[in-house]
């Protein structure tokens, strides 16, 4: 960098700004060495990262973050970073404490991980690295809206090992988004020194075949170095909209946690130079050294700082603890609540539409009805291809390139941008093919883990707004990848609304509700019936279904079939084939959403019939029928007359030869012997 | 049991059922099983119901409504709440004690002969019927003192041995219907007293305005069969007594005599009495002996002074 362009240094920056600085520091540096004692005590604070030694980059990424335009996504070692973007000692505190109180979620999340989301400082992820994609994310609505800002995220350079912040430098690069990535070099994962990261000593280096991307260097250890390094980071990004990465080289003066312990894997002599580097002194030395403070001055500054942490300390300790029935609030927002079709029933009489028709036509209705839609995936705008089943055909051309666009092959990209995306403003909803099929969704699952607990971790400050649509199951002779089921792993995480319709009009119903409703909704489409005829149904233009709701497809007395998805239609076949040969009455109950579960229905039904045959395509060991089943043993025991069965796959792989894809499928053959054989139980 | 059911496995809907509708382990045992190794399935306990509800209100006799074809064939009659409730005493009773009944026969000829003397002036007297019953109540009540363990009850596997002697009298209605008031203290009571105590609850009960407490805490009962010249009874016990005695009609009867000159064939008054008892905690032995005492004290009756 040309020294003539240096904003800051020790001569020329202001006294007013210096001291701001040096209080920054001080107040940062008694709170990260006060951090331990708060464990020794049994206080709290029991996860601490101690900054110490990264403070030059870290005041210098605070400083240049504006929270009016920008968004800032610190990692669990950036105090010094949250104190310098505005949090006070005693909102840093609170959050060590994990006190009610604490403005980054209320005690929820890990202690030391800092953020304030009313100032876009956001709450982010243990899982190093996680938040790259949330800025390219929030970066990339930046630029659709024309919004001038920055999104900075910020991290160790052992997190670049992480695949998917490679997938971030590659999506950001590509789209020319305003990221700052700031990489804090320490020289260390935990224990694992950086020469067992990655062959480059600057893990940075890795980065320089990427095209749209400027690499700069700095000391972070130095304050005026680091401030020099993002203020140009920052002009750069804005000016031309090209990300940039902010290589800082640090040290780490203590271990990497209190969990750690350094003395096992760093000598003497090492431990004793990263004092020397430390960058709180370096500071110090340089204000005296050049006269721009007295010792007088400074000690001064120090003693009222240490004064106001004593103040934050006793008003953070006598803060109030989150309350233990507060648990089940913001674990997923409130959805919308269909006004007109209440239960989710029509009798609508008219020509019949498809199942892709349905999803289609109602996708369309809702993104002319709300402007700041946007729908992203593999293959989803393709010139005539709107996605390999085409259910997005004709998206792209009426919708534009802005809000109809392709990914890349990059699954956990493409959900991880999404929860991003929806950062810029809480009116936006993002419709994602999470996936080619939702066989190929699991390399997201990083992404879906951590879209799970952004409402919860906030106490309710951010939710993603997404919508995941996945083509799933099998009966296509797919084979073990464009086969799967997989809500029985997905229903495992709290956070999410799960829908799996059977029908055209309940997919469209479905769909609707959840591009209104706040909150993040997998909307699983069965897509082997896509274009049958089976689940071809009337639609009215403006059907909804509430989630939640199930529908009895079929009324009866003799036996409740709980089912959803590709099985429903094999559930009624095999329910009227019954009823034909043995006048034995079924009801068949398609629950639609998984989450949230209408157990009220299932429950009543269960009770009146007093027999249960839970039915789906998932596999039947720790699949979805096992939660049904238990649900009814717990609230309908004393009313069964006989076992709960299941009918689903084997416990295998689903083979690609169709003789084994019959063997390992539920068909309606098998559904009509086990629902016969406990009827005659 | 023996027949093809399989009541080894009795699911919760159906358990449900039997404790919502109270059903017996007698009728479970009727109810034909149509699900897996006969197993009984919640409709078969359901189909049942409606049988026996239909039944219930549909027939006479216990005949099945739909086992006729002709409506003139019979008539229905709803029962009584009395009625119903001697129904379920009585079934009661069978299914809760073991029942056993001893026969032993009286020579009441000089019992007979007392009231033949006595009845005139007892009736310008006390303006009341001289009958037998107030002689066999009070020897009755002599003998339950020297035979506790029928003046009893049963409280799960404890015996209660009661210190009062209260005898019921089965006393039938118009109507059919039977009731049991109950003479209280009857070991405190003498002949005449007992007479006029069951007089009193005779007409109380004819009338109907026995009330609560002339039917309760009896300890034992009796009924009378000789009436309508019935001999012998098994009768079913008063829960929770453990024993009741059936008086059988007064006949003449030719009877071996054992007199100074040797036995002679004379023509004596015979009476049966019947004792019906609670196998569960009376055996036999005890049953037979408190017969035979209380023949013995019946046949040796001749104080007519007692009035």
């Amino acid at each position: 960098m040309n020294n003539n362009l240096k904003k800051y240094g020790i001569k020329i920056t202001n006294k007013e700004t210096l001291e701001k600085w040096f209080r920054i520091l001080i107040r940062s540096r008694i709170i990260d060495d006060k951090a331990p004692n708060y464990l020794k005590q049994s206080l709290g604070w029991s996860y601490h990262a101690p900054a110490a030694g990264h403070e030059g980059i870290q005041l210098a990424i605070g400083q240049v973050f504006d929270r009016t335009t920008d968004h800032l996504f610190p990692y669990y070692r950036d105090l010094v970073t949250c104190i310098s973007a505005g949090l006070t000692s005693e909102e840093i505190i609170l959050n060590g404490l994990s006190k009610d109180t604490d403005v980054a979620g209320g005690g929820r999340h890990m202690s030391n991980h800092f953020a304030k989301p009313e100032w876009n400082i956001h709450n982010v992820s243990s899982v190093t690295g996680n938040h790259s994609l949330h800025a390219v994310g929030v970066a990339r609505a930046m630029k659709k809206y024309n919004h001038k800002g920055v999104a900075i995220c910020s991290m160790g350079e052992s997190a670049t090992s992480e695949g998917f912040f490679y997938e971030a430098i590659n999506g950001a690069t590509r789209e020319k988004l305003p990221v700052i990535f700031v990489i804090q070099d320490n020289g260390y994962g935990i224990s694992v020194p950086k020469r067992e990261q990655t062959a480059n000593t600057k893990a940075s280096e890795n980065f320089r075949g990427f095209k749209n991307l400027r690499i700069i260097y700095c000391n972070g250890k130095d304050v005026f170095d680091s401030m020099n390094a993002m203020t140009e980071a920052k002009e750069f990004c804005l000016k031309n909209s090209i990300p940039v990465i902010v290589h800082a080289n640090c040290v780490r003066i203590h271990s990497h946690s209190n969990s750690d312990r350094h003395e096992l894997y760093r000598d003497d002599y090492e431990l004793n130079y990263v004092m020397l580097y430390d960058p709180v002194a370096k500071f110090r030395r340089m204000l005296l050294r050049y006269n721009r403070f007295t010792n007088d001055e400074l000690t001064k500054i120090e003693e009222e700082i240490k004064q106001e942490i004593k103040e934050s300390h006793q008003k953070a300790i006598n803060a109030p603890d989150p309350a233990p029935e507060s648990i089940f609030d913001f674990v997923i927002p409130e959805p919308y609540v269909p006004q007109k079709y209440k239960d989710g029933l029509h009798n609508f009489q008219d020509n019949k539409k498809k199942l892709v028709e349905a999803i289609n036509e109602t996708l369309k209705a809702e993104f002319r009805r709300n402007p700041d839609t946007f729908l992203w995936g593999q293959d989803v705008a393709s010139k005539e291809k709107g996605g390999v089943f085409n259910v997005t055909k004709g998206m792209l051309q009426e919708f534009g390139n802005d809000r109809i666009f392709n990914a890349p092959i990059a699954e956990d990209f493409i959900l991880g941008t999404a929860n991003g995306f929806c950062r810029f403003k809480p009116e936006i909803r993002v419709v994602v093919e999470g996936a080619e099929f939702a066989d190929y969704f699991w390399p997201a699952m990083e992404q879906f883990v951590e879209m799970t607990h952004e409402y919860w971790r906030t106490k309710g400050k951010f939710t993603p707004n997404v919508v995941i649509r996945l083509a799933s199951g099998g009966y296509i002779g797919g084979g073990l990848y464009h086969s799967q089921t997989i809500e029985g792993v997905l229903t495992t995480f709290p956070g999410v609304r799960i829908v799996y319709p059977s029908f055209a009009d309940d997919a469209a119903g479905l769909l609707r509700t959840a591009i209104r409703s706040k909150g993040i909704t997998v909307f699983l489409e069965p897509k082997a019936l896509y274009y049958s005829p089976k689940a071809a149904t009337p639609v009215p233009d403006d059907f909804e279904v509430p989630f939640g709701k199930a529908k009895i497809h079929i009324y009866g007395d003799d036996l409740t079939i709980i089912t959803y998805g590709n099985t429903t239609h094999m559930c009624i076949d095999a329910a009227n084939k019954i009823k034909n040969e043995y006048n034995y009455t079924i009801e068949v109950i398609d629950i639609r959403s998984l989450i949230p579960l209408d157990k009220e229905t299932i429950i009543n039904s269960v009770k009146k019939t007093g027999k249960a045959l839970i039915v789906h395509e998932d596999k039947v060991f720790s699949g979805f029928g096992a939660e049904i089943t238990s649900t009814i043993i717990e609230e309908a025991f004393e009313y069964l007359d006989g076992p709960i069965k299941r009918v689903g796959s084997t416990f295998t792989p689903v083979g690609f030869n169709k003789i084994l894809e019959n063997a390992i499928l539920p068909n309606t053959e098998k559904i009509y012997s086990a629902a016969l054989n406990l009827l005659n139980y | 049991m023996g027949n093809n059911k399989n009541i080894s496995f009795i699911s919760p809907a159906v358990q449900k059922i039997i404790n919502k509708e109270n059903i017996s382990f007698d009728e479970l045992l009727k109810i034909k099983g149509s699900g897996l190794n006969g197993r009984i399935r919640k409709t078969d306990v359901l189909n049942y119901l409606k049988i026996k509800k239909t039944t219930l209100l549909n027939s006479k006799n216990n005949i099945p409504l739909n086992d006729s074809t002709n409506e003139s064939d019979f008539e229905i009659v709803e029962m009584s709440r009395i009625r119903k409730i001697i129904a379920e005493h009585m079934v009661r009773s069978i299914h809760t004690s073991a029942h056993v009944t001893n026969f032993i026969e009286t020579d009441v000829t000089n019992l007979v002969n007392w009231r033949e003397k006595n009845k005139d002036e007892f009736f310008k007297k006390e303006n009341i019927k001289l009958t037998y019953l107030p002689v066999i109540v009070y020897y009755t009540s002599k003998t339950l003192k020297k035979f506790p363990y029928l003046n009893a009850s049963i409280e799960g596997d404890k015996i209660i041995l009661k210190k009062k002697i209260n005898i019921g009298i089965a006393v039938a209605l118009d109507n059919y219907n039977l009731i049991v008031p109950v003479i209280k203290n009857v070991d405190k009571l003498n002949i005449i007293d007992i007479a006029k105590e069951i007089n009193r609850l005779v007409i109380l009960a004819r009338t109907k305005k026995l009330s609560p407490d002339d039917i309760r805490d009896g300890t034992f009962s009796i009924t009378n069969l000789g009436s309508f010249k019935n001999l012998a009874a098994t009768p079913i016990i008063n829960q929770p007594q453990v024993a009741v005695l059936g008086i059988g009609s007064i006949e003449k009867k030719p009877s071996v005599v054992e007199t100074s000159e040797g036995d002679m064939i004379a023509i004596r008054q015979k009476m049966i009495l019947s004792l019906s008892y609670d196998h569960r905690i009376i055996d036999g032995a005890l049953a037979g002996e408190f017969l035979y005492s209380l023949k013995t004290d019946l046949e040796n009756f001749n104080n007519i002074n007692l009035l």
